[in-house]
């Protein structure tokens, strides 16, 4: 007793003989890989299977209602094999079923016709083309040795599965070629025959299997679930920050009055020393706009991979990426200059040395220790503002404790400023 | 070497010819085609016949029009063009400047 299909061919519906319908589906598969490329190749499948449905007619009649795989031979016979339709006669196709269908590039895939887990050892199998047990084995030793078991995880997730015939090929590395693509597809329906028969083999290997496979699909999906919460959570993070940074430098920007928590510098500090050292209001707005400027695509990218986390999102446009190359670019270039301008005018720099021996500063008390020795010390909170009437400075007091060359201790005080080419140095150093 | 390619190639090469002359004066079916080109021993497997025909209908050298079967589909009816009786005279011509050739080249050896 066999199992019959209807197959609907050229119009006409034929009864199929199972094994004679994969035999069929598998001749036909290969012609229409074959004339895929070629002009007019629909046209000529479906004279084929014009042709097919001719013969097939005049094999059934009264006494013979279904096509058996016998038929099908035969009329694969007078057809011909796939080969014979390649067109020698044509201008280009001698070349071009070879070149279009031909990929030398082996690319790893996972085999899930062979699998016992998720077919992750099978395709590393396929792949350096060796026996799948060795593989297996090599496996169950890194299971054994602990990270293994994460490590096929991550190998399961990133390997894709090889689903097409042509994936199959690739897997092992063979040409993919027509005839190859056939006899893969004939394997294939081999093994699907073989499954019939083989029931007993397959009944044992498929309790492990799928055992393997439930426990697999479960904590593959467990993970994936993991991994998209954490996702996410990175994304509200980022949006956060983004969020926050963004709408600081706004508000400094126009209210100058928030301070930075933990920092000691209030923005309208940082102002205020802008303001300080540019010469003039044009050179000020040049320089915050090179600030505002370049943070502006930072922040932006935070702020959407924050959004990309958390929500499907189409990658950035080109206009967008422009754009951002765009600002950070002209940022760039605007802090360029006016820091070269900043640097350029603040070029009168003088130093005055005193050395006071250790006695006769009385008013402090230094407490020193092993440690102590070549530590340098900030002295108050930096930075330290003076303003003094017109003076306005930036102070920063740092003490260096250092082994004496000499028998005495003694202290050096070291004073140095750097000033606009119009200012008078304060003459003033002071020390407490 | 592989002579049966040879063979296949120089058979492959002036089927084209054959198909041409076949259609002169009569209009006919492809499996008509192919049973003529079957017994002639011109090819071996139908298949060969599919791409040559549709290629050369492509290249305007034939015209179909369609005949109902009472056995089965329906059939391509294939005749000649203008364009295809111009082709035809012009490689039954360098056929019968070949056959000299190879004759003259062969006999002498």
């Amino acid at each position: 007793m066999n199992k019959t299909l209807n197959i609907n061919l050229a119009g006409f519906i034929f009864h199929v003989d199972e094994d004679a319908f994969i035999r069929l589906e598998g001749y036909l598969n290969t012609l229409k890989a074959q004339f895929v490329n070629t002009e007019g190749g629909k046209e000529i499948i479906s004279d084929i299977e014009m042709r097919i449905a001719e013969l097939f007619k005049e094999q059934t009649g009264e006494n013979k209602d279904v096509i058996n795989f016998a038929d099908v031979d035969k009329v694969i016979a007078i057809m011909g094999q796939p080969e014979d339709y390649l067109d020698l006669g044509g201008e280009e196709t001698p070349k071009s079923p070879e070149v279009e269908f031909t990929s030398r590039k082996k690319r790893i895939f996972r085999d899930t016709d062979n699998r016992i887990v998720g077919g992750v050892a099978s395709g590393v199998a396929a792949y350096f083309n060796v026996d799948t047990i060795w593989i297996r084995l090599l496996f169950v030793i890194l299971f054994l040795s602990g990270f293994g078991f994460l490590f096929y995880i991550i190998m399961w997730l990133i390997i894709p599965k090889a689903q097409t015939t042509a994936e199959k090929l690739q897997m092992r590395g063979e040409k993919v070629n027509i005839s190859n693509i056939e006899r893969s597809i004939r394997e294939e329906m081999q093994g699907f025959s073989n499954k019939v028969s083989d029931l007993d083999y397959q009944k044992t290997k498929s309790h492990l299997s799928s055992f393997f496979t439930d426990l697999g699909d479960f904590i593959l999906d467990a993970l994936k679930l993991i991994f998209k919460v954490l996702g996410k959570l990175f994304g509200l993070f980022f949006l956060l920050m983004g969020f926050v940074i963004l709408a600081a430098l706004v508000i400094g920007l126009f209210a100058g009055g928030v301070e930075i928590t933990g920092s000691g510098y209030a923005l309208s500090d940082l102002f205020d020393f802008f303001q300080l050292v540019t010469v003039s209001e044009g050179h000020y707005n040049l320089l915050l706009a090179g600030i505002v400027l370049s943070v502006i695509a930072p922040f932006f990218l935070l702020f959407y991979f924050g959004i990309r986390l958390l929500f499907q999102l189409e990658p950035l446009n080109t206009p967008t990426r422009s754009g951002l190359v765009l600002t950070t670019f002209l940022g760039l270039v605007f802090l360029l200059v006016s820091g070269v301008k900043i640097g350029l005018q603040f070029d009168r720099h003088a130093e005055i040395t005193r050395e006071l021996p250790l006695g006769t500063a009385k008013n402090y008390t230094l407490v020193l220790d092993s440690d102590s020795l070549n530590k340098q010390f900030l002295i108050g909170d930096a930075p330290n503002w003076i303003h003094e009437g017109e003076m306005n400075a930036f102070d920063f007091v740092e003490l260096d404790v250092r082994k004496a060359e000499g028998e005495n201790a003694y202290l050096k005080i070291y004073t140095e400023a750097t000033v606009r080419q119009h200012a008078t140095m304060p003459a003033k150093s002071a020390m407490t | 070497m592989n002579l049966e390619n040879t063979k296949a190639q120089m058979r492959k090469g002036v089927l084209e010819l054959c198909i041409l002359s076949m259609l002169e004066g009569k209009d006919a079916y492809a499996s008509d085609i192919i049973e003529h080109l079957k017994k002639a021993e011109m090819i071996v497997v139908e298949g060969t016949l599919y791409p040559l025909l549709t290629r050369l209908k492509n290249a305007d050298l034939l015209a179909y029009r369609w005949e109902e079967s009472t056995s089965g589909p329906p059939r391509k009816y294939y005749s000649l063009t203008d364009q295809g009786k111009t082709a035809l005279s012009e490689l039954l011509q360098s056929w019968d400047t070949l056959v000299e050739a190879v004759n003259k080249t062969v006999k002498k050896s």
